[in-house]
C-alpha cells in the first residue's frame, strides 16, 4: 500500500467509524430508555474513537524500497536520518523518526527481492500518546480523541512522505564514500543521537519535576485534610472546649500553606540545577551539531567536537537514567496498582480511627485493613525503586566498562599492540 | 625541532583535540596557531607534539619561511577517524570496534 492509498484508507476508516458510531448509537437509542440518550450517544462516539485509534495506528503502508539487504538497511537508515538531524529511537528492528512534538512515523523493514522495503506507520510522541489516550480513557473526550487521532495520522503521513521519501530514495545510490565523509558522518550521528538522548532526559527530568510540584500540592491539600480533622477531633479533647470550624480552618490553612511552600521549595531547589545543566546540554550539542552540519570548524576558545561528544557521552548513564526514570512513572501497571492501594487504604483508616474514638474494638481490624494496604504500596514500591536502582547501576557498570574499552581500543592504536 | 621528553601516559583527550584541529585544517598547520587552537601550554604542547611524532601520528616540516608546519600523517587521520567511530557507536548503544 503507498502513501496515497493509505491516506484513502483512512478516509475509508473514518467513514466506517462514523458509521459504526451511528449503527451503536442507533441501536442503544432503541434498547435503552429515552433518559439514558446522551450515554447512549457518547458511548457510541466512544466506540468509533476507539476504533480510528486503533486502526490509525496498526495501518503500515510502503514509503520505499531500498537497494540494501535487510540486515544493513536499519542502520542505514538510522545513520542517514541521525545526519540529517532527526530524532531517532532504534531498537534494531524498528525506527521511530519524531515529526514534531505530536507526531512519529515507525518505520518497519521487509526483504524483498531487490532488497528492503521500508514501511511506514503512523506514530505519536509522548505527547500525542498522552493526549489520545487520556480523551479516549476520559470517554467524554472521545471526540477530543478522534480528532487528535487524526491529525496524527495525516501530519505522519505528510511527514513520511514530503520528508522522508525523498532522502531514503536515495540511500544506497549515493556515492557518499570515503574518510573525510566518514569521519564527518560519525560525528553528526553521535551528536545527534546524543542531542535526542540529552533532550529525552530533559523531558523526562521536567516531567518528574511537575510530578513533584502536583504531589506537593496533593500533599498540601493532604495536610489541610488531616489538620482539620486533628483539629476538631484531637484539640477539642486537650482544650476540653470545642474549637470552632473557623479556628480549625485557619489552623490547617497555616499548616497546609507551610507544608505547601516547603515542598514546593524543596521540588524546585531539587530540579532547578539538573534542568538548567541539561538545558546547557541540549544547547551546546544543538551548537555543535548545527556547526557540523554546515561545515564550520569550532573556534579556538570552543571545545573540538569530539571533545564535546566525548564529554557527552561520559553524561549519558544519568541522562538513561533520568530518562527511565521518567517513563517509569508513568509505568501504567506498577502506578495503578500503587494509586489504587492508596486511595483504598483511606476509607478503612478513616473508618477506624471514627469506629476507635467511639470506643468500639473493630476499629483496630479497619485500622488494620487499612495498614495492610499502605503496607502493600509500600512493598510495591520498594520493589520498583530497587529495580530501578539495580538497573541504573548496571547501567553505570556497563557505560564505565565501554569508557575503559574505548581508552584501551586508542592506546592500542596509537601505540601498537 | 621539537626536543622535549613526551608524557608518560598522555592524555588522550589532549592527544584527540590536536588530531581533530589539523584534521579539520586540511593541510600543514602553524606550530603556533595548533598550539593556539589546541588551548594547551607551550611546554604541554611541545611535549604532547614530540609524542605524536614519535608514533607516526603527525609530521613537522620546515618551510621556506623559517616556520614549523605540522600536518597529520595518514596513521593519525586513521586514529581520530577510529576514535570518531569508536564515540560514536558508543553514544548509539552499540558496542565499539565491532
Amino acid at each position: 500500500m503507498d502513501a496515497r492509498k493509505a491516506k484513502q484508507t483512512f478516509g475509508i476508516l473514518l467513514v466506517l467509524s462514523l458509521s459504526l458510531t451511528t449503527i451503536v448509537a442507533l441501536y442503544m437509542c432503541t434498547q435503552l430508555p429515552y433518559s439514558m440518550l446522551s450515554t447512549s450517544i457518547m458511548l457510541s462516539i466512544w466506540v468509533g474513537a476507539f476504533v480510528l485509534f486503533v486502526a490509525s495506528f496498526s495501518l503500515k503502508f510502503n514509503l520505499a524500497e531500498l537497494p540494501i539487504p535487510i540486515g544493513k538497511a536499519p542502520l542505514a537508515v538510522g545513520s542517514w536520518l541521525r545526519r540529517t538531524g532527526s530524532r531517532v529511537s532504534a531498537d534494531g528492528e524498528s525506527i521511530v523518526v519524531r515529526g514534531d512534538s505530536f507526531f512519529s512515523v515507525r518505520l518497519t523493514f521487509r526483504p524483498t527481492q531487490v532488497g528492503t522495503c521500508v514501511r511506514a506507520q503512523a506514530w505519536a510522541s509522548s505527547a500525542g500518546w498522552s493526549v489520545t489516550m487520556i480523551s479516549l480513557f476520559i470517554w467524554y473526550f472521545s471526540i477530543a480523541a478522534a480528532v487528535a487521532t487524526s491529525h496524527i495520522f495525516l501530519g505522519s503521513m505528510r511527514y513520511a512522505v514530503g520528508s522522508l521519501l525523498p532522502g531514503l530514495k536515495r540511500i544506497g545510490t549515493d556515492s557518499l564514500a570515503g574518510r573525510e565523509v566518514d569521519i564527518h558522518s560519525a560525528l553528526l550521528e553521535g551528536l545527534s543521537e546524543a542531542r535526542r538522548l540529552a533532550s529525552e532526559a530533559y523531558e523526562g527530568t521536567r516531567s518528574n519535576y511537575e510530578d513533584a510540584m502536583l504531589l506537593a500540592i496533593v500533599g498540601g491539600i493532604v495536610v489541610f485534610m488531616i489538620s482539620l480533622a486533628g483539629a476538631k477531633l484531637g484539640y477539642a479533647d486537650i482544650l476540653l472546649e470545642p474549637v470552632s470550624v473557623g479556628d480549625a480552618m485557619a489552623v490547617s490553612f497555616l499548616a497546609a500553606l507551610g507544608f505547601t511552600v516547603a515542598a514546593l521549595w524543596f521540588v524546585r531547589r531539587r530540579y532547578t540545577a539538573i534542568l538548567l545543566r541539561l538545558k546547557d546540554w541540549m544547547l551546546d550539542l544543538d551548537v555543535a551539531f548545527q556547526m557540523e552540519m554546515s561545515g564550520i570548524a569550532p573556534v579556538d576558545s570552543q571545545r573540538s567536537t569530539i571533545e564535546t561528544m566525548a564529554d557527552a557521552w561520559k553524561e549519558l548513564p544519568s541522562w538513561l537514567s533520568a530518562r527511565r526514570k521518567s517513563s517509569a512513572y508513568r509505568e501504567p501497571g506498577t502506578w495503578i496498582l500503587i494509586l489504587s492501594l492508596l486511595s483504598a487504604c483511606w476509607y478503612p483508616i478513616m473508618l477506624g480511627v471514627m469506629m476507635l474514638s467511639q470506643g468500639s474494638v473493630n476499629g483496630v481490624f479497619a485500622l488494620a485493613c487499612g495498614s495492610a494496604l499502605v503496607g502493600a504500596a509500600a512493598y510495591v514500591y520498594v520493589r520498583w525503586k530497587r529495580s530501578s536502582d539495580s538497573e541504573d547501576s548496571r547501567t553505570k557498570r556497563e557505560w564505565s566498562e565501554r569508557s575503559k574499552m574505548i581508552d584501551d581500543l586508542f592506546r592500542r592504536q596509537l601505540m601498537g599492540p | 625541532m621539537v626536543d622535549s621528553s613526551p608524557p608518560e601516559r598522555p592524555d588522550l583527550y589532549v592527544v584527540a583535540r590536536m588530531l581533530e584541529r589539523l584534521w579539520r585544517e586540511n593541510g600543514p598547520m602553524l606550530k603556533t596557531r595548533l598550539q593556539t587552537a589546541c588551548n594547551v601550554n607551550y611546554d604541554v604542547f611541545r611535549k604532547y607534539l614530540a609524542w605524536m611524532l614519535s608514533k607516526g601520528l603527525v609530521s613537522v616540516q620546515n618551510c621556506e619561511d623559517g616556520h614549523e608546519r605540522v600536518s597529520l600523517t595518514p596513521k593519525g587521520e586513521e586514529s581520530y577517524r577510529k576514535l570518531v567511530q569508536w564515540i560514536s557507536e558508543v553514544i548509539q548503544d552499540r558496542m565499539p570496534g565491532q
